[in-house]
């Protein structure tokens, strides 16, 4: 090196500074574990998407309902034609 | 080291790596041009900060070096062990290398094109550092709690 410049001076500083960035980042990475960065990701989804669920079990809650209430009048109604179709056979074979 | 290990390890990692090949390059062929036009420093004034740091065969030395080292470790990348240390410590120095440069064009009189180019490849080898210091962080820690678990527990 023939002399130190002010140019090389700012550049010595902008290096420091900038390495001194660098390592700051390196160990605050390094002091974060990933589960602690996974555990906060899933924290803050959970919370995120809480009321969605609620809503989605509600509407599903509620669809069951809808459903099981159908299967009882389809069971009723198979089981009167059953029985109307008994009495019919019934019937049939007094006549007969 | 196997080729295997190499073959894989680029195609893997070239993708979101490729800014630190391509500046890894640019850094060699600063090398063979400065080799190749002995008299730049002396003919252009925008090379006068570099001119007074080093001699012009110094800076190409240096720039094959920093360039070609820099090289091998992004294609030698994990076969012993993740070294993003080595990756963010080579970005460093050719941040210094492109820092040199833009103050030379920045204090030229008329700014030449240069100026449009090296303070973006500047940016670009720092968020490259950053971006190599977190992934050194990661493996360290990753390093670490495979060491404590032992291993039977990687």
């Amino acid at each position: 090196m023939d002399q130190i410049t002010p140019e090389f001076l700012l550049t010595v500083l902008t290096g420091a500074i900038f390495g001194l960035a660098a390592l700051g980042q390196y160990f605050r990475t390094k002091n974060q574990p990933s589960v602690q960065a996974m555990e906060k990701a899933g924290q803050y989804h959970d919370r995120l998407h809480a009321e969605q669920t609620l809503r989605a079990l509600e509407r599903v809650a509620v669809a069951v309902e809808k459903i099981a209430a159908s299967a009882d009048t389809i069971a009723d109604r198979r089981q009167s034609d059953i029985q109307d179709t008994l009495h019919k056979i019934a019937d049939h074979m007094k006549q007969s | 080291m196997d080729f295997l290990h190499i073959s894989q390890s680029f195609r893997q990692t070239f993708a979101v790596r490729a800014s630190e090949w391509a500046l890894s390059l640019m850094l060699l062929n600063w090398s063979i041009v400065l080799f190749a036009s002995p008299e730049l420093f002396v003919d252009r004034p925008s090379y006068a900060p570099l001119a007074s740091i080093m001699k012009q065969e110094t800076w190409a030395t240096i720039c094959f070096v920093a360039g070609a080292g820099r090289l091998i470790v992004l294609l030698i990348n994990g076969s012993w062990r993740r070294t993003p240390h080595l990756r963010a410590s080579g970005a460093f120095i050719a941040c210094f290398f492109w820092f040199q440069i833009t103050l030379g064009f920045a204090q030229a009189e008329t700014w030449a094109t240069g100026m449009a180019i090296y303070p973006v490849l500047l940016a670009l080898d720092a968020y490259n550092v950053i971006r190599a210091i977190t992934d050194a962080a990661i493996t360290d820690n990753h390093f670490k709690r495979a060491v404590s678990d032992g291993p039977d527990n990687p």
